[in-house]
């Protein structure tokens, strides 16, 4: 399976660089992982329209982030997929005053997920590893309790991957049988 | 008594600013003003660092549009260098620039204005979007992406990454190009003249949806400014500086790096965007606009044989208006991918003598190209040991600072016909300062996020109406 690791987030910005560092060690860790999981990395400042083109290619992608309104220190992880179409669409028109396709030309998993749909008919499986975070002031810096949740998340990720795929190749071999 | 319109933030722009509307006691609009909100800082930066520095760190100026600033802090180190930098180094400068106009243009004409121009300026303003866009016509999303991850890529193939590239440098570029990078490069070609080909014709049969909006939308008289070629011809490297009037007549025609002898800033109370004018004609009144819009109105031609038949096409609009930025920025994309490819076939396109070494030559040096919104000018000083003493941008969304503030004027006088506003009219003055597409990131080097504020004042200052998003 082709998998794709998105971190994103602005690493001058306290714990918004939280997705950077996790898609920096998990880069280090798929080094280990077994030949016929393939990992592509990328760390992002934020997301564009036209990354939608990396997405298509992919069998299954993840984003990392941090988050403001989860609590401080929670891990969150969301299957994007299983959001109900309705929901999808209510998070992508969502207008907030960070940002959004409404304001500027930035996006988020869901809308990129979306757009994908609306242009190729079809989306990869994904899945989001949030992280509560509160510092989001200037600096090159995590807040220790977001630092210490980096490896946690990366080693989370590369479970979710090995799972995933084993679950991928299982269901593939019995589709044979039959 | 008198009153404002606020429109806080303006959406769809690259930064944060607002709009306020002046109305008389009368509730007639008096003067529309365009507010960037965030302070520049870098000329103060860059005092003291090393004049080699220099591009690197003025590329951080902006996400979207560093390659400009790479080219032309880049040029202004060749002068203090004294140095002739070898041709095909120019030609791969040439290369990288064209892709950031087509990169940036894509950005600009089909994420940030299509949903206007597609789905209509009165349109459910919650599906005014690329996403809303990609639902109502795929193609023209797809070709948007298309066009953007193309500029993009040719970016990172040649500066080694998408964003803040460090490959261009002073006296050159840092690495010649490969012939595997190069072939791919052309081989993505074809595909995307055709899509820029494909939707300038699409843009062309929209054009009369929106003959209102031409008549107001920053449609007047006045200078344009941009470089221009030896022949006239379309120039986004280097050139001369030429400033003409809209009927075509030349008032000035000058070498780029004497810009200094006929524009001049001035500073305004509303706004951290300076407003440059032509001295001749002081200011506000020497008012000029900058960017496709000009370099298109200069041209006698592209020197691409597609951009040209699209070219007659923008000469016989009415393109005094500011919303043949559109169209202009389209044939740009047009031009950049067939030049490109011009260039990329050069016999000595591959050649491995890049860069040119030398030392500090001289005490000051400018650096002049054009970048997408604009003539962009960089001028330092060093002292004796090639430090920075003193830097000064002019950066293209400042030239037009003038030109928007009186378009969003025009355009305010003629909707707003009470102290109330629609959704409608409220688009339709932010999509008056979409059509220049300001960068305010380049023009106020702006920390943080971006976003738009539309405020309705009466006569004694109070705000009786605003939209903020």
């Amino acid at each position: 399976m082709a998998w794709l690791v998105v971190g994103f987030g602005c690493d001058l910005a306290g714990d918004d660089g939280f997705g950077i560092s996790v898609a920096n060690m998990v880069a280090e860790l798929a080094k280990d992982t077994p030949k016929q999981i393939s990992i592509e990395v990328v760390a992002k400042r934020i997301l564009a329209p036209e990354f939608v083109e990396n997405i298509r290619s992919a069998d299954g992608v993840i984003f990392a982030d941090a988050s403001a309104t989860l609590p401080l220190g929670i891990v969150q992880c969301t299957d994007l997929q299983a959001l109900r179409q309705a929901e999808l669409e209510q998070e992508c028109c969502t207008t907030t005053s960070t940002g959004g396709a409404q304001m500027s030309h930035q996006c988020n998993p869901l809308t990129l997920l979306h757009l994908c749909n609306t242009l190729y008919l079809s989306s990869p499986p994904a899945w989001l590893y949030a992280v509560g975070a509160s510092n989001f002031g200037l600096s090159e810096n995590l807040s220790s309790m977001v630092a210490d949740l980096v490896p946690k998340v990366a080693a989370q990720i590369i479970d979710k991957i090995e799972r995933e795929s084993a679950r991928a190749s299982s269901r593939s071999s019995s589709s044979l049988k039959h | 008594m008198g009153k404002i319109i606020t429109i806080d933030p303006v959406t769809r722009i690259e930064g944060h600013s607002k709009i306020t509307i002046h109305l008389d006691d009368n509730g007639e609009v008096e003067e529309a003003l365009f507010h960037v909100t965030q302070l520049r800082g870098f000329e103060k930066f860059a005092e003291g660092r090393p004049f080699h520095e220099m591009p690197s760190l003025m590329a951080r100026i902006c996400g979207i549009c560093p390659v400009s600033h790479l080219v032309a802090s880049s040029k202004a180190c060749d002068m203090l260098m004294s140095v002739r930098i070898p041709p095909t180094a120019e030609k791969l400068r040439r290369i990288i620039n064209l892709a950031q106009i087509a990169q940036s243009h894509a950005l600009s004409f089909f994420y940030l204005s299509s949903p206007d121009l597609l789905l209509g300026m009165d349109s459910d303003p919650a599906k005014r979007s690329i996403v809303g866009v990609a639902r109502e016509n795929p193609e023209l999303a797809r070709s948007g992406i298309q066009m953007r991850a193309l500029g993009q890529e040719i970016i990172e193939l040649l500066g080694g990454k998408k964003i803040h590239p460090g490959w261009v440098v002073p006296g050159g570029v840092s690495h010649a190009l490969s012939a595997e990078h190069r072939d791919h490069i052309l081989s993505k070609l074809p595909d995307a003249i055709c899509i820029a080909q494909s939707t300038i014709t699409w843009f062309s049969q929209q054009i009369e949806k929106f003959s209102e909006e031409i008549s107001v939308f920053a449609n007047f008289p006045g200078l344009f400014m941009s470089l221009i070629g030896s022949k006239g011809e379309l120039e986004t490297y280097d050139g001369r500086l030429r400033l003409a009037d809209d009927q075509g007549q030349i008032l000035e025609d000058i070498k780029a790096e004497d810009y200094k002898s006929i524009v001049a800033e001035e500073i305004n109370p509303h706004s951290y965007l300076k407003s440059p004018y032509y001295k001749a004609q002081g200011y506000p009144a020497g008012m000029y606009r900058v960017g496709p819009l000009a370099r298109l109105h200069l041209a006698n031609s592209c020197g691409t044989p597609k951009a040209d038949q699209a070219l007659s096409l923008f000469k016989s609009l009415d393109h005094r208006s500011a919303f043949h930025y559109h169209l202009a920025r389209l044939i740009e994309i047009l031009y950049a991918f067939e030049m490109i490819e011009l260039l990329l076939r050069g016999d000595d396109i591959l050649d491995t003598h890049v860069r040119a070494y030398a030392a500090a030559n001289a005490h000051e040096g400018f650096g002049i190209s054009e970048a997408p919104r604009g003539t962009l000018m960089h001028h330092y000083k060093i002292d004796d040991n090639g430090l920075i003493i003193y830097a000064d941008l002019v950066i293209a969304t400042g030239h037009n600072s003038l030109a928007m503030n009186k378009g969003i004027t025009q355009a305010a006088k003629h909707y707003i016909k009470n102290d109330k506003l629609t959704d409608g009219i409220l688009n339709r003055i932010e999509a008056v300062i979409r059509t220049f597409d300001p960068c305010l990131s380049c023009s106020t080097h702006a920390v943080g996020q971006m976003a738009l504020d539309i405020q309705l004042i009466d006569a004694s200052g109070a705000v009786i109406d605003r939209v903020a998003r």
